[in-house]
């Protein structure tokens, strides 16, 4: 099987890198730790891509304890099959929230590496600080209640969860909430006059994608409606296409106005300008680019041998390619293709 | 004076590396030059293993949709492709393939 190689001779190239750049990290007066580092976040991302994963010699439970952490980096060579059967490998001392490994075995093997300091990558996703008391929070559960006010809850809170969820806003403390808090504080903040300064809520900016324009337009009159009605100051800013901003515009901010009037002008042809107008490149000839560059999820990197052609055959002889075909990675010595244009 | 190809940093294990780096770079540390050492070093390290450790064999078949020769870069772009190994085979809709001209790795 071609794939079950893949693992072993990433596990080369992540030894060979490491080893050969020791040298280069002395030069620039960098800590070992942060190559150890370098290494371990390589490992761990490549097991988080899945590109080795369905491998006979690679059970899955390996895969979740990083198959690519060994305790010897000096050695270049050891196959990743005898690092992953013969002992768990000794997780770093300093385990981040992306590792979330047993770091037991730490103990068990004496590590011959030094133990790696907290670094602070990648960020840990943290609680917003207690800081706030834990009464008088206001809680929206669904997103269907944004619309309604928003409840306020008072005294009991025992079974409220997960208190990172809730974003405290009260008295003067105004968090930029996440997901549905923001939201949340916004109503909030309209209840105690307290100015939204953090623009809409992220929830509300993923519901806007999915939005026909009736949708979108009856989202903006309510944002201004909002903004008249708040004393105070109110911005939010939506990333969308300037089309949306010049209609805004060219309906006069009228409440109702986006919804009675429908588009006569014909189709989105600011749309299409703009498209052809942000590139910079106006040229027809540049259409037939545009299938080359297109990003495709699978793709060959590999040198060519030989490329010839007759009539619409083609033949081509390739080698020393990585293969990425729907999630796995593949490797291959030398390929011959044959296509047909 | 590059003697290795880059287009493999385009690859999983490469784009991976990348990202380690960018995190290390953003967190202040390592710098740039850095992890461009540390990018040529990959650039050669998986030049050696693709051409001393591999040693796989594949044929495919595919309707061409499109194909560029550029620089001595070759880019298909195949439909419906049919990779076959020794022991199995892949499919899928679209494949784009990146190939550099063949050399031996680092000889210019």
């Amino acid at each position: 099987m071609a794939n079950s190689t893949v693992t072993a001779v990433y596990r080369f190239v992540i030894d060979d890198v490491i080893t050969n750049v020791r040298r280069d990290f002395e030069d620039m007066g960098v800590d070992e730790t942060i190559m150890h580092e370098l290494q371990r976040s390589w490992e761990a991302k490549l097991a988080q891509s899945k590109v080795t994963a369905n491998q006979p010699a690679e059970p899955a439970a390996a895969v979740e304890s990083y198959p690519f952490e060994e305790p010897a980096y000096e050695q270049p060579t050891t196959s990743s099959a005898q690092t992953s059967s013969s002992a768990p490998a000794p997780a770093p001392a300093a385990t981040t929230a992306s590792a979330p490994v047993p770091t037991t075995s730490a103990a068990v093997h004496p590590p011959t590496l030094p133990p790696l300091p907290s670094l602070p990558l990648p960020p840990v996703p943290v609680a917003p600080p207690a800081s706030a008391p834990a009464y008088n929070y206001r809680v929206e559960q669904t997103p269907a209640a944004n619309l309604a006010n928003s409840t306020t809850l008072q005294g009991d809170h025992g079974s409220v969860g997960r208190p990172q969820q809730y974003a405290p806003s009260r008295g003067g403390i105004s968090l930029p909430g996440g997901g549905r808090n923001g939201a949340n504080s916004s109503n909030a903040s309209n209840n105690n006059n307290i100015p939204q300064h953090d623009g809409p809520a992220d929830a509300e900016t993923v519901e806007l994608e999915m939005m026909n324009r009736q949708e979108l337009d009856a989202y903006i009159e309510k944002m201004i409606q909002k903004g008249k009605e708040q004393e105070g100051e109110m911005t939010f800013t939506l990333t969308m296409s300037d089309r949306a901003a010049r209609k805004m515009k060219r309906d006069g901010l009228g409440p109702m106005e986006g919804f009675s009037i429908g588009q006569v002008d014909g189709g989105d042809d600011d749309d299409n300008n703009g498209t052809e107008d942000d590139t910079g490149l106006g040229s027809d000839l540049d259409d037939s680019d545009g299938d080359m560059d297109e990003e495709s999820d699978n793709i060959v990197l590999c040198q060519y041998d030989k490329v010839s052609r007759t009539k619409s055959k083609w033949k081509c002889v390739l080698k020393d390619g990585i293969m990425l075909i729907n999630g796995r990675d593949y490797l291959f010595h030398k390929a011959n293709g044959d296509f047909e244009w | 004076m590059s003697q290795y190809y880059e287009h493999y940093r385009k690859s999983s294990i490469g784009l991976a590396l990348i990202d380690s780096l960018d995190e290390l770079i953003q967190s202040g540390h390592i710098n740039p030059q850095l992890a461009m050492r540390v990018l040529a070093q990959f650039d050669m390290s998986i030049a050696d293993a693709l051409s001393s450790r591999v040693r796989n064999r594949a044929n495919f078949r595919a309707h061409l949709d499109n194909y560029r020769s550029l620089d001595d870069v070759w880019t298909f772009v195949l439909s419906n492709p049919t990779f076959r190994f020794e022991h199995d085979s892949v499919t899928a809709d679209k494949v784009k393939i990146v190939a550099c001209k063949a050399r031996v790795p680092g000889e210019a």
